[in-house]
């Protein structure tokens, strides 16, 4: 389903270039559910945001199902991230504005959708995470662990083929660590949905289908 | 698309009390300010009753004459007026009136002071007041030099109580006058023509003696309806060159302007004072004062619209990771300063309504009757969108610009 051929990451600043990513190549099947691993520093959300048309990578080529996806305008990859693809962050980076239904609407506003169907698919996708009891609360008055289970249900409610999750767990204890990760193998293994998850935490990336070792920028095996 | 960003402005106005406080207080005082403003503009240049003839009368109230050693300016004279003014053929009609001068009555042992003017018969049809009670002197009592005098409600509920005033004798230091009728002092459409008594113009002893080109009246000249003012003004060219040859050994030069009330307000404040300035750019003048006057607490909106899109910066990128273009955030932050704005507009055009009110009837502006109106109202949306607009459009530029990347780590653009 994503296929990275020869991507290379550079950061230029005045005086310093910086070889963020080198050589990486992969393949993402449909369904599959991987995760990198790696010391801090070695690329990996690097890596995630180049997946989810966050950034861009200075050489290589990105392809979603065949098409090549690196030079859509950002009208285009706005439209395929909103369609494809859902993201879970480490800080889970929730709207604290917004009711933890209005925050998980979110992705659905950029879609010609009723209200009341928007309403309905949030409710659903909150119900899917175990947090019907709390759709009206705001984000500072839950838990890590709800707050991060408030993220999945944003990153699955447009239905996206693959998630992106940025350390998920980073910020939980294990019990938590465990229930998310839970959430997560249950998304795949019945939706079918294609997770990619940037870990620091072994014990949990041995639960994933292969693991992806970056190492100063490079894939290691 | 639209009903979202409004529903996420209303909810990040309500949940960022503080900051919406601030905007909404300095959005509220500059509005506030300039809709007062735009009231005191408005009146200065419309201050008739609408379709009234008043609305297309012309002034002629200031007259400069220069002598080798002397020069003068000063108000019209009647022979001025009645010589010059009173037989041009394109007016529909001609009116003097002289400028107020006082007078005394001691009322159930109350001293009464009054300001008194004269004029003439025609007057009253230029003005076309509702009179609450009586007429208007007419053509034969003016003609009489009869002691008849029309006075404003005010004047007659102090000098006679509540009942009516018509009929009765009113005893003044001018002489005594049979009050003829009563008018309602907010009709009176300018400083001008204001008076508390006014009184057949054939009794001012003053037009008799001294007034010759300068004296103490002023003339109003109607503009036929459908006639261009110009035409008036070119007759009034003529007459003019007229004066000038008859004066020639007297004056060397001799000046006076025929114009709308808003052209003799504008001369008011400009210097050449019997020049004719340019109208719409006196006014464009105006309007480009009043821009920046606005500029100050939108320089400073846009200042904390950017602090506040910073501290908003990872909303921003999490609004792009699932989604949001660049145009849609740029619409979304436009939105949320429009509705602010908006808010802000209809809580000082409340307050406003109470302000002009109270300026009225404090009397702190003589004759100034500051009430709303739908132009005023017209004037405040039209300021408040544009405050809107200006005051967001700089932050969402910088919002658009965020890296998403960056913007989910906090950064600045």
């Amino acid at each position: 389903m994503l296929h990275l051929a020869n991507i290379e990451k550079v950061y230029r600043t005045r005086t310093i270039e910086t070889l963020a990513l080198h050589d990486i190549n992969i393949d993402v099947p449909q369904g599959a559910f991987l995760s990198v691993m790696g010391p801090s520093g070695s690329g990996k959300s690097t890596l995630l945001n180049i997946m989810g048309l966050l950034d861009a990578p200075t050489n290589g080529k990105l392809a979603i199902d065949g098409k090549t996806v690196t030079d859509l305008s950002d009208r285009a990859m706005a439209r395929l991230r909103n369609d494809r693809i859902g993201f879970v962050f480490q800080s889970y980076h929730l709207i604290n504005d917004l009711t933890v239904v209005d925050n998980v609407e979110l992705p659905l506003i950029y879609r010609r959708m009723s209200s009341s169907e928007r309403r309905s698919k949030a409710l659903a996708a909150l119900d899917k995470v175990g947090l019907s009891a709390r759709t009206r609360h705001f984000p500072t008055q839950l838990s890590g662990g709800q707050c991060q289970r408030v993220a999945i249900a944003r990153a699955i409610v447009g239905e996206p083929d693959v998630i992106l999750a940025d350390e998920p767990t980073g910020n939980l204890d294990s019990a938590m660590s465990d229930e998310i990760m839970d959430i997560l193998s249950g998304l795949n293994r019945n939706e079918k949905t294609t997770i990619v998850m940037v870990t620091h935490n072994q014990a949990l990336a041995e639960k994933t289908e292969r693991i992806i070792r970056l190492y100063d920028g490079s894939q290691v095996n | 698309m639209l009903k979202n960003y409004i529903k996420i402005a209303w909810k990040v106005l309500l949940r960022r009390k503080f900051f919406t406080f601030v905007s909404l207080f300095g959005i509220v005082f500059t509005l506030l300010v300039l809709m007062v403003v735009a009231a005191f503009i408005d009146n200065i240049f419309s201050p008739g009753k609408a379709g009234s003839r008043f609305d297309r009368t012309l002034l002629v109230r200031r007259i400069e004459l220069k002598a080798e050693r002397s020069s003068i300016y000063s108000s019209p004279g009647y022979y001025f007026l009645d010589r010059y003014v009173r037989p041009m053929q394109q007016p529909e009609m001609v009116t003097f009136h002289s400028r107020t001068g006082e007078a005394v009555s001691y009322v159930r042992g109350r001293k009464l002071e009054l300001s008194v003017k004269h004029a003439d018969a025609v007057f009253w049809d230029v003005m076309e007041f509702d009179f609450l009670e009586g007429r208007p002197y007419d053509q034969i009592e003016v003609e009489n030099a009869d002691h008849v005098a029309v006075i404003t409600q005010r004047t007659a509920e102090q000098a006679f109580g509540e009942g009516s005033a018509v009929g009765e004798l009113f005893e003044t230091s001018d002489g005594t006058f049979r009050v003829v009728g009563v008018i309602p002092q907010e009709q009176i459409p300018s400083e001008d023509a204001h008076a508390d008594m006014y009184v057949p113009s054939t009794l001012d002893n003053f037009t008799k003696s001294l007034d010759r080109l300068y004296g103490r009246y002023i003339g109003y000249v109607v503009v036929p309806d459908g006639v261009d003012d110009d035409l008036v003004k070119q007759e009034f060219d003529q007459r003019m060159e007229q004066v000038r040859e008859d004066f020639k050994g007297e004056y060397d030069s001799i000046a006076c302007l025929i114009g709308s009330p808003a052209d003799n307000a504008i001369n008011h404040l400009m210097p050449g004072r019997t020049q004719v300035h340019n109208r719409s750019l006196v006014l464009g003048g105006i309007v480009i004062l009043m821009v920046l006057f606005m500029l100050f607490p939108a320089i400073n909106l846009v200042n904390i619209n950017i602090s506040r899109i910073i501290e908003r910066s990872s909303e921003v990128g999490v609004r792009r990771a699932f989604g949001a273009s660049k145009r849609a955030l740029v619409g979304q932050f436009l939105v949320e300063n429009i509705v602010l704005t908006l808010i802000g507009g209809a809580i000082a055009f409340v307050l406003s309504i109470f302000v002009l009110d109270a300026i009225t009837s404090s009397g702190l502006i003589p004759f100034g009757k500051f009430g709303f109106n739908l132009k005023v109202f017209l004037y405040a949306v039209a300021l408040c969108l544009f405050f809107g607009v200006f005051s967001g459009v700089l932050p969402a530029y910088r919002m658009s610009r965020l890296h998403p990347v960056e913007a989910l780590k906090g950064g600045e653009a």
